[in-house]
């Protein structure tokens, strides 16, 4: 074999010989997504593994996703098996206070309406050529939870799971962007200024005894939700008990850190120029905006209609919160109200729908899986 | 197709507002009977 034979060989098993448009597109992606998070702190603990490892795994060559290569086990042991959304939900319940929701828990009902984005994106999803569990997927983006959206894409249409990951996580990094003009439209200066009675302060007692009852009205009301709500509801129990001190720690710290670097990676290696590039995830990106953009409408209009019974008005400004980007949705409930009136303070007001929203969305995933599995 | 989401979107959409009213009923029934009792306990005090 002559010297330019092996040059030739090698040359051939580099990456360069197989490296085509589509994927360096697929690093303009990635770099588009660490730059969000780099540049503007757009969930920059997901975006930059997202990022990262779409970057990575558009290398040509690179045995990183075929069968048991490195990204393919933590994606396979980790989405595929359902486990890291629910360890995520561990750590969000013990990051969660629902003091602010125990205290008023007229605004549950917020998290509720908040999720009506995701049945008009269901809808519109259908509309557009995606089968009944490909729209449920989609259309689940409008409740703004990354964990919840990826739990039940994975179970009913794995072959979109890393659009609809991507653009869940992309769209709760882009609530202070997309709510704040939706919630002014909507809103009258008058109501935008309404000032909330402060909150009472929730006992220890009741913060114990709030993630049993929680978990026993969602799961007997929605089993199919359980692994989810039960590992919510267990974060939360660490935290108000009060005796576990190191699980609390080990919950809202390393183990959480630990999933979201894997969920990060998984997430991104499901976009490779092949599975990306084509008009299916462009869809999903649009339909996920309207998902979104609806569930705010959804969260004021109720807040509106409740105010024509309520003695003590709430303001609907805290409606919004109630799609469960915790807490940046209800820090723009605040934000919003601020412009408005600079002393008023809804940040805690809006804490209540903005938890209800996570369940919210939980249970409608649920009620997904229950009619379509 | 249309008809089966249509009962698909009905039924969930219910069975939030359902869940989450339950949830709110029962965590409002939980905060009563606290008041009840912390009020019971300084009575007893006084």
């Amino acid at each position: 074999m002559s010297a330019f034979d092996v040059f030739q060989m090698i040359l051939l098993k580099t990456g360069f010989f197989h490296l085509t448009f589509g994927h360096v597109f697929m690093w303009g992606v990635g770099l588009f997504f660490m730059m969000l998070a780099i540049k503007k702190d757009f969930e920059p603990l997901l975006l930059v593994p997202i990022g990262f490892s779409i970057f990575l795994v558009n290398m040509p060559l690179a045995p990183l996703t075929g069968k048991g290569e490195l990204i393919y086990i933590f994606y396979h042991y980790g989405l595929e098996w359902e486990v890291i959304p629910c360890l995520i939900f561990l750590g969000i319940g013990a990051l969660t206070d629902f003091g602010p929701m125990i205290a008023n828990p007229k605004t549950i009902l917020l998290g509720a309406s908040a999720q009506l984005g995701v049945y008009i994106a269901f809808f519109g999803a259908l509309l557009f050529g995606f089968n009944i569990k490909e729209a449920a997927s989609i259309g689940i983006i409008g409740g703004a939870d990354g964990p919840t959206t990826i739990y039940l894409t994975q179970m009913l249409a794995p072959q979109i799971l890393g659009a609809t990951a991507v653009a869940a996580y992309s769209y709760m990094s882009m609530v202070p962007l997309i709510q704040p003009p939706i919630m002014r439209l909507l809103t009258t200066e008058s109501e935008r200024k309404i000032r909330m009675k402060k909150l009472r302060k929730v006992s220890k007692t009741e913060k114990i005894i709030y993630p049993l009852l929680a978990t026993a009205v969602i799961c007997l009301i929605t089993p199919a939700v359980a692994p989810l709500m039960g590992l919510l509801m267990a974060g939360n129990l660490f935290r108000e008990c009060g005796v576990v001190e190191r699980l609390l720690k080990t919950s809202q710290n390393e183990l959480l850190n630990i999933v979201t670097i894997f969920l990060g990676l998984s997430v991104g290696s499901t976009m490779s120029a092949e599975k990306f590039l084509r008009p299916q995830p462009i869809f999903i990106f649009i339909l996920g905006l309207v998902a979104f953009a609806f569930s705010t409408v959804g969260g004021i209009l109720l807040a509106k209609l409740m105010n024509l019974f309520l003695k003590e008005k709430i303001n609907p400004l805290i409606g919004s919160a109630g799609v469960s980007a915790v807490p940046m949705s209800a820090r723009v409930s605040q934000k919003v109200g601020q412009e408005a009136d600079k002393h008023n303070y809804l940040l805690m007001h809006a804490m209540g729908p903005n938890v209800a929203g996570v369940i919210g969305t939980a249970v409608a995933a649920g009620m997904f899986l229950t009619q379509l599995k | 197709m249309w008809a089966e989401s249509l009962k698909v979107a009905v039924i969930g959409f219910s069975v939030v507002f359902v869940s989450l009213g339950v949830l709110a009923l029962s965590v409002w029934m939980m905060s009563m009977f606290f008041k009840h009792e912390d009020k019971k306990a300084e009575e007893v005090q006084q």
